[in-house]
């Protein structure tokens, strides 16, 4: 069997034997994602590699003793991901709490200075991160990383319907967040 | 990136009023947010996470058991106990068999065979345990 047919639960399975080549597969797989998630849990590309790295590390630590139980591997692995970056932002006291982020329109002049210096991706990755933590996951995982609302709901083990929730506040608060900004961020990336 | 039609199609929720199209409206969105692609982990990160691997396996083996070290020691050690067994073992049936020639050349009562048994006996000695069994059994 090719390595790169076999199924992420047959290379966990392997990697817990110690099987170097299976650990670099799933590494292949599943780092860039992992990456992505905490990239957008975390804003910052350096705190991401270091969540991402510690993702892995539990993955490796567990790989013996892993068992599906029902669930894929790569929802098990979002979840590791997600709870690693909830709880380096509760350690740094960064969280912002449920309910606490006002939904309001970025208005201050600076906001569309930031455009003009060409750096519409920051401005995008800010608003998002401004987003509460639970938010925040859900547009990770749903909108980044392409997941279903039923995926994302086992992933933060949560309701289909809390996820929808989380999704629609997100969006409206993205909506709000993003108005000052938005025809230059259409004529800017190309999407108009 | 945004094929995901949970986020674009779904309905917004409480979000819907505040658009005439909320669908439109959502769908715009996502085109914004695509903007900001998250980075790759890269070869570098990569390949640290693959010497955590080693790391922990390293780890494991250490303490699952022996440490390999002393494993390699264990086993030297259980390689010489079992060499001097067969070595005794050898010698043995050796000394067995060179006595039982030499009663059975004795009882015979031949000076000839007297030679020949002691000869066979040294023969026996001189190419060591297991090559003078082997010749011992040859000569009978």
């Amino acid at each position: 069997m090719r390595i790169d047919a076999e199924t992420d639960e047959a290379l966990v399975a392997r990697a817990g034997r110690g099987d170097r080549t299976a650990a670099g597969q799933l590494i292949l797989r599943h780092s860039d994602r992992v990456m992505g998630v905490c990239f957008r849990m975390l804003g910052d590309r350096a705190a991401a590699e270091d969540a991402a790295q510690e993702t892995f590390l539990k993955l490796w630590r567990n790989a013996a003793k892993w068992r599906p139980q029902g669930a894929k591997f790569s929802t098990w692995l979002y979840r590791v991901a997600a709870n690693t970056c909830l709880d380096r932002l509760r350690r740094s006291g960064r969280e912002v709490q449920e309910d606490a982020a006002p939904e309001m329109a970025d208005e201050s002049p600076h906001a569309e200075e930031r455009l003009m210096s060409a750096d519409r991706a920051a401005a995008v990755n800010e608003a998002i991160a401004k987003l509460p933590e639970r938010q925040r996951l859900a547009i990770a995982l749903c909108h980044y990383q392409e997941l279903s609302n039923i995926e994302a709901a086992a992933v933060m083990e949560t309701t289909v319907e809390a996820v929808e929730s989380l999704l629609g506040r997100a969006r409206r608060t993205l909506r709000r967040s993003l108005a000052p900004v938005r025809d230059e961020l259409m004529e800017g990336g190309g999407l108009k | 990136m945004t094929s995901n039609d949970d986020l674009r199609g779904a309905p917004a929720g409480d979000g819907a009023a505040e658009s005439s199209s909320a669908g439109d409206s959502d769908a715009v969105l996502s085109q914004i947010l695509d903007v900001a692609a998250a980075p790759a982990a890269g070869e570098a990160l990569q390949a640290r996470m693959l010497s955590d691997f080693d790391r922990v396996v390293s780890a494991a083996e250490t303490a699952g058991g022996a440490p390999r070290p002393l494993q390699k020691v264990f086993g030297r050690i259980v390689d010489g106990a079992s060499l001097v067994g067969r070595f005794a073992k050898g010698g043995a049936l050796a000394l067995f068999g060179v006595v039982g020639f030499m009663t059975g050349a004795a009882s015979a009562g031949g000076g000839a065979e007297e030679d020949m048994a002691v000869a066979y006996f040294e023969s026996a000695l001189a190419a060591g345990v297991d090559d003078g069994l082997e010749g011992l059994w040859d000569a009978e």
